[in-house]
């Protein structure tokens, strides 16, 4: 039973911290892993990158739920952070990734079913003990009082339908599966239908980190206003790349995940417009207009209002590019493409026009250097001290306007079809 | 009569065993500690108990399903008959059948099938 468990395919939960977006991508597509949506279904603890020291106690809390035999595993190139203490944790570095030696000394720790890691961590003690008091045993004086199991009952709310019902607070996030890494949400629900957005929080803490070092697709448009040589190639391929993955993870939220690892595969391969459009002709011949149609939308007056950038603005009609100030992108024909809508739809054809785009870009003038600084998500900007800031931390504003109203599952779409990076927004 | 009858028993015995020990011996452990138990809520601790009251809001969708549903019922008893009574019965049927649309168009009106 033990060697059929090792041959198949683990399981992982990620655990995405400093710069371990585009190695958990790595996992995804070479077929090693298997993400999973909670941990208590996963195998393995799949740490990426540093994991800010604030995160300790929930890295700790989650490793607790998974089912034996598990281990943890920590990939990157510096220091663990918050998964150091892990017991047993495996360490290797993204050079690591594709090695079987990895992947072996992954299965011995998890098969070891006597070492610490498959040992309960914390204590056994109920978060939220029964207190037993009251006529139905809630804790308190009737139906609403008191607090079963430690934890108070919801309040009421008055609903668009005027009936009044419990208005549930709800976290979305730090660690939601598909979307930002860090970003959590607390939303107030009623059944399945969000009524307010009580808190916006990013998870990573203020850093003075280089984006370069966080995420490749940033690294061409943050040598540019570090003043060094780029192509426009090298700028378009970043963003051709940066959608293409955007594109496979709003996918696999739609359910067509076979779908979206061929959009993940495709980020990986060189540019071919002709590909690319088979490719996105079989993602919309798939349903995915009913899908995301009339969902998260943005008028072009709130974009405006919430200073929104990038494919984000764009795709509520503000054509704001930095490209189109730059000579060799003019010499090269670029016109600012934009969509009309701004809800999930036009977010999605928005992305898809800007790689079909950047393809005929790349063919007409790949070889010019490059002035303008517009990464994929929209323009970076200096903040003095020669610090670059993104575009995530002005797109975060849009969170709290346009969620309340939403459905559960249009509200997790949303917010992943806005392509926040929370690690981008952190940066000082 | 007696022993196929017990035979059976036996065989739905067995199979339920069967099915509960293979679950037992393959079903992955799990630690019985009350932090193993914790629910996952995307890394979050939950801040309020679980009961909660919800507008089931796809409720006339569901009444309109059932209700067209049980029409179905009198179909069969006419279908029974259908090729002895022949043009008469479909005639019949057809009326029956032309209620009902207009009843589906008036829900539809209505916003009947809107799942809110």
């Amino acid at each position: 039973m033990d060697r059929l468990s090792a041959a198949a395919r683990l399981r992982g939960f990620p655990l995405v911290g400093w710069g371990g977006e585009e190695t958990w991508r790595h996992l995804r597509t070479n077929g090693r892993i298997e993400p999973t949506p909670a941990p208590h279904d996963a195998d393995l603890l799949v740490c990426l990158g540093a994991l800010p020291e604030s995160w300790r106690s929930e890295v700790v809390k989650l490793y607790e739920t998974l089912p034996l035999p598990r281990a943890a595993v920590h990939f990157g190139d510096e220091g663990g952070g918050a998964c150091e203490g892990l017991p047993g944790i495996v360490r290797a570095t993204t050079a690591d990734l594709d090695d079987g030696l990895t992947w072996s000394r992954i299965a011995a720790a998890r098969g070891d079913r006597t070492a610490a890691n498959n040992r309960p961590l914390l204590e056994d003690r109920p978060p939220a003990p029964w207190r037993g008091i009251g006529p139905h045993g809630q804790g308190g004086e009737g139906m609403m009082g008191g607090k079963p199991y430690g934890r108070p009952m919801a309040m009421t709310a008055e609903d668009p339908d005027q009936l009044t019902l419990d208005d549930v607070p709800t976290a979305l996030g730090p660690f939601f599966p598909g979307l930002p890494s860090g970003l959590r949400l607390v939303l107030q629900v009623q059944g399945d239908r969000v009524r307010t957005v009580t808190k916006v929080e990013n998870r990573f803490p203020p850093s003075e980190r280089q984006p370069r070092l966080l995420e490749p697709t940033l690294a061409p448009a943050a040598a540019v206003l570090a003043g060094e040589e780029v192509t426009i190639a090298a700028l378009e391929q970043a963003r051709l790349r940066a959608h293409l993955n955007w594109a496979a993870n709003l996918l696999a939220f739609c359910g067509l995940d076979v779908l979206g690892k061929r959009f993940a595969r495709a980020a990986t391969a060189p540019p071919d417009a002709g590909s690319l459009r088979s490719l996105f002709g079989a993602a919309e011949r798939a349903c995915l207009r009913f899908l995301l149609q009339g969902v998260g939308r943005i008028s072009r007056d709130a974009a405006e209002r919430r200073h929104l950038v990038g494919p984000l603005a764009r795709a509520s009609g503000i054509a704001r590019d930095a490209r189109a100030e730059d000579p060799a992108y003019a010499a090269a024909g670029f016109t600012c493409l934009t969509q009309r809508d701004g809800d999930c739809w036009a977010r999605w054809c928005q992305r898809r026009d800007e790689c079909f785009q950047a393809c005929a870009l790349i063919e007409r003038a790949g070889a010019r250097l490059a002035t303008a600084p517009e990464a994929p998500g929209g323009a970076l900007r200096r903040r003095g001290a020669g610090r670059l800031a993104g575009a995530s931390a002005a797109n975060l504003t849009a969170l709290e306007e346009s969620l309340p109203g939403l459905e559960w599952f249009a509200a997790v779409l949303f917010v992943a079809s806005l392509g926040l990076d929370m690690q981008e927004a952190a940066l000082r | 009569l007696y022993i196929t009858a017990l035979a059976f028993a036996l065989l739905g015995v067995l199979t339920g065993l069967t099915v509960i020990v293979a679950g037992r011996a393959l079903a992955r452990r799990r630690l019985e500690t009350a932090p193993a138990r914790r629910p996952f809520e995307s890394g979050s601790d939950p801040a309020v108990h679980a009961w909660s009251r919800y507008h089931v809001r796809f409720l006339p969708y569901a009444l309109i399903f059932i209700l067209f549903d049980m029409e179905m019922v009198f179909m069969y008893p006419w279908a029974v008959v259908f090729f002895d009574v022949g043009w008469k019965a479909l005639a019949e049927m057809g009326m029956f059948i032309t209620i009902l649309v207009l009843g589906i168009l008036y829900a539809w009106r209505e916003r009947g099938f809107d799942w809110d």
